[in-house]
């Protein structure tokens, strides 16, 4: 499939013929509309006044204003979010999120109260959190997705408990039972879940990635996971103890002392350096997987992010965060969002024009608190 | 003439449509640039709130949408019409980089006071506050943990068992008329080396290396008092509330920027920990010596006792050299949850003099203390006892019990 110069991609390209290619004597040829890039427009500095100004309310507020900050720092990373010019907009009004933290921390304090003095019903109690847990999740992956739009058009989250069950509570027990071996068959299943009963307007997303993808990206994330655990096993059982031991007998001279600490300093922190390595490829190949197998009726993505950049960004946020005692925090997050989002392109089936709204239902916010966690923004 | 130009959406379909919006004087807002010119009433708008510099939205009736880009005009109209509300307060202190700057010094303000009297005043009033039966319970629970995991049978002969009976005994009459039932066990235990623990509900126990160490039953009275000091205090409890809340309250600080933030949330919350824990040990040590003094016996007793364990048992000689002394507070101290030993012993010699007022005394930040990690289980720590400071971290609250009863 030839990409001819591209269509105007506001126009979009009309479903009813394939254009013609002229120059190869009238053979048709179904011209694709360029990839479209997601682009980030926000900067460190503004997010650092609005995260500053709306935390300092949070804490005078005891707490109580938090909902709006959290809506308020949402709005501005969507709002800043822009795909083929148009941003995107995140809806949720704060009232609702208050009453429903303030209903989850009604509920966790009765919880707390009654397993302590009634210590017989926790079990009949945690059951019923594992029961409603979920539940709750979805409930807020809902809230999220109804409150998120682009081009006025509501993205949508119908989850179906009966899948949902399935889902995590066998891949629970299946990960479980296979010590960590099942991970990757359950992730796949998870974000499978969670992708498929997600749409945009009236349209469903389709997942497509594959056991043997996952299972091959999870190699890798494996390895750097081994080799922190491995340094992280060599500190602890064998480097602290002899420098204890050393210590005690107060046999080794001061140089040497120095030596051994200098060598667990740096053992602890190369398997730090690991662990957060780790992590930052584990995002990045996941993410990547995740969005080059998501379809919306034949749109595409195009995720191209890079291990080696995340572990740099990660390794630099985490260094400038601790060195500048967290003051930095809105600057690593700005960088990690905007790398995040331009190694992100759309690729466009027909048109972007053409896809239709739901039928909005209210939603409430009850779910909201309790899954907070469970961020729609955790699968960008 | 307040016109610019806008996008619209029909809230049916993604399309998108360029047009021009214009605000009358009323605060209508006039659409042209459509198929059919388009007018809603001011009061039919739901203007949406301004964040930074993002394009700001219009509701209209119908479920359609304008996006403008220029917010000056809309704050215009806005601020015209009489509304912008909350937010509208909000966003404007947003703008300025100053007042972001004045909020990071009032946070930490706030924060450092929050933290250093509200955690710790409304901590003690809620210990106070709550049924004894609480206690009783906690106590319990801990020792059965304990007896399972760190514990083995004493190995002291029964003879010497009654004579710290007998001292404990004397000890524990002076704090009767509490709620608590004073009660001293013994065991042995190769990972908790000398230590004497207190549990919430009055339980003592005291280790076989611990009462090999004492050379005289008055510094055991001293270590006693000690102890019940943090029962009577009620300790435990009120470091399983405070390091709950400074958990919550981190978490919820930096809780937007999840995996970045594991380190911020982490390494503040340990300090803070370490802190609250030695200023509970002050107020027991605190208890000792009035304890002490009244039933004149000489204070040296305790200094002694906390010297031996100390050089027995602590990180080493190279940190006690003279020269080290003077120095600024060493990082590591900050993060042990017992006051250095030099600080106690000087607390306790200071006590000494007539004039010294109660609830005083309290000496600078030790000096060159010797680093007290506490994972060590030779007793890194050498106060009456090597302090389990297990890996809680953040999570603290399960394991106060233990962390407390520290002497």
């Amino acid at each position: 499939m030839s990409v001819a110069g591209g269509g105007a991609l506001s126009e979009g390209v009309e479903a009813a013929q394939a254009p013609v290619d002229e120059e190869s004597g009238g053979r048709k040829y179904y011209r694709r509309p360029d990839p479209i890039p997601f682009r980030f427009h926000g900067t460190g500095g503004e997010y650092f006044r609005i995260w500053m100004v709306n935390t300092l309310l949070s804490f005078l507020t005891v707490g109580l204003y938090s909902a709006w900050a959290k809506v308020r720092r949402k709005r501005w990373f969507y709002g800043n979010t822009t795909l083929a010019g148009s941003p995107f907009e995140y809806h949720a009004e704060p009232l609702r999120i208050l009453k429903g933290r303030l209903a989850a921390f009604a509920f966790l304090a009765v919880y707390g109260a009654t397993t302590h003095f009634y210590p017989d019903s926790e079990n009949f109690l945690s059951l019923f959190l594992i029961l409603v847990v979920p539940w709750v999740a979805l409930k807020s992956l809902s809230f999220n997705a109804r409150n998120s739009s682009w081009r006025n058009v509501r993205f949508t989250f119908r989850p179906n408990f009966g899948d949902a069950a399935s889902v995590f509570v066998v891949g629970g027990i299946l990960v479980t039972f296979t010590a960590g071996l099942g991970y990757p068959y359950y992730l796949r299943l998870q974000k499978k879940f969670m992708v498929e009963h997600t749409g945009f307007g009236t349209v469903p997303f389709s997942f497509y990635a594959t056991n043997k993808e996952f299972y091959a990206q999870y190699f890798w994330v494996s390895l750097f996971t081994l080799a922190g655990l491995v340094m992280a096993g060599v500190w602890i059982f064998h480097v602290y103890p002899i420098k204890a031991f050393l210590e005690l007998q107060q046999v080794a001279p001061d140089f040497f002392m120095l030596g051994m600490k200098s060598v667990a300093t740096l053992m602890g922190i190369f398997g730090f350096i690991i662990f957060i390595s780790g992590r930052a490829v584990q995002q990045t190949l996941i993410s990547n997987l995740l969005w080059n197998n998501v379809e919306a009726r034949n749109n595409r993505f195009e995720s191209t992010m890079r291990s080696g950049d995340m572990i740099w960004l990660y390794l630099t946020n985490a260094m400038g965060i601790l060195c500048s005692f967290g003051l930095l925090i809105p600057w690593a997050r700005v960088r990690v969002v905007k790398y995040r989002l331009e190694h992100l392109k759309l690729l466009p089936g027909k048109s972007i024009d053409d896809f239709t709204a739901e039928e909005q239902a209210q939603v409430g916010a009850s779910g909201e608190a309790l899954g907070e966690f469970m961020d729609w923004e955790v699968g960008l | 003439m307040d016109q610019s130009p806008a996008f619209f959406y029909d809230g049916k379909s993604s399309k998108r449509q360029k047009v021009m919006v214009r605000f009358d004087a009323g605060g209508g807002l006039h659409v042209t640039g459509l198929e059919k010119a388009l007018y809603v009433p001011w009061s039919s708008l739901v203007i949406h709130p301004r964040v930074g510099r993002i394009p700001r939205g219009i509701t209209l009736t119908g479920g359609a949408k304008c996006e403008v880009e220029d917010n000056a005009l809309v704050d215009a109209v806005v601020g015209r019409m009489g509304g912008g509300g909350l937010e509208g307060v909000v966003s404007r202190l947003e703008g300025r980089m100053s007042i972001a700057l004045v909020s990071v010094v009032l946070l930490v303000l706030c924060g450092w006071l929050f933290l250093e009297v509200g955690i710790p005043f409304t901590a003690k009033k809620t210990a106070q506050a709550l049924p004894p039966a609480f206690e009783r319970n906690l106590g319990e629970e801990s020792i059965k943990v304990l007896d399972r995991l760190v514990f083995k049978p004493t190995r002291l002969k029964e003879a010497r068992q009654k004579e710290f009976r007998e001292v404990f005994a004397r000890v524990a009459d002076d704090f009767k008329g509490s709620a608590f039932q004073f009660k001293l066990l013994f065991r042995h235990s190769p990972q908790l080396g000398p230590n004497a623990l207190a549990l919430p509900s009055g339980i003592v126990v005291l280790t076989d290396d611990m009462a090999r160490l004492y050379a005289h039953m008055e510094e055991a009275e001293a270590v006693f008092a000690h102890e019940l000091g943090h029962v009577v205090n009620r300790h435990a409890v009120r470091t399983i509330l405070q390091n709950s809340a400074v958990v919550l309250i981190i978490s919820a600080l930096t809780g937007d920027v999840a995996s970045l933030s594991f380190l911020a949330v982490a390494v503040p919350t340990m300090f803070i920990e370490s802190k609250y824990s030695r200023d509970f040990e002050r107020e027991a040590d605190q208890q000792a010596l009035d304890y002490m003094r009244r039933h004149k016996i000489p204070l040296h007793r305790f200094a002694d006792i906390l010297k031996r364990l100390e050089s027995r048992y602590g990180e080493g000689k190279q940190h006690n050299k003279p020269g080290r002394r003077g120095q600024g507070a060493d990082p590591m101290n900050y993060l042990s949850s017992h006051p250095a030993t030099e600080e106690r012993v000087e607390t306790i010699m200071s006590a000494k003099a007539p004039a010294t007022p109660q609830g005083e005394g309290l000496a600078a930040p030790g000096e060159g203390a010797p680093p007290q990690d506490g994972k060590d289980p030779a007793g890194a720590a050498g106060e009456e006892g090597a302090p389990p400071q297990d890996g809680q971290g953040p999570a603290g609250a399960e394991g106060a019990p233990s962390q407390v009863a520290d002497p």
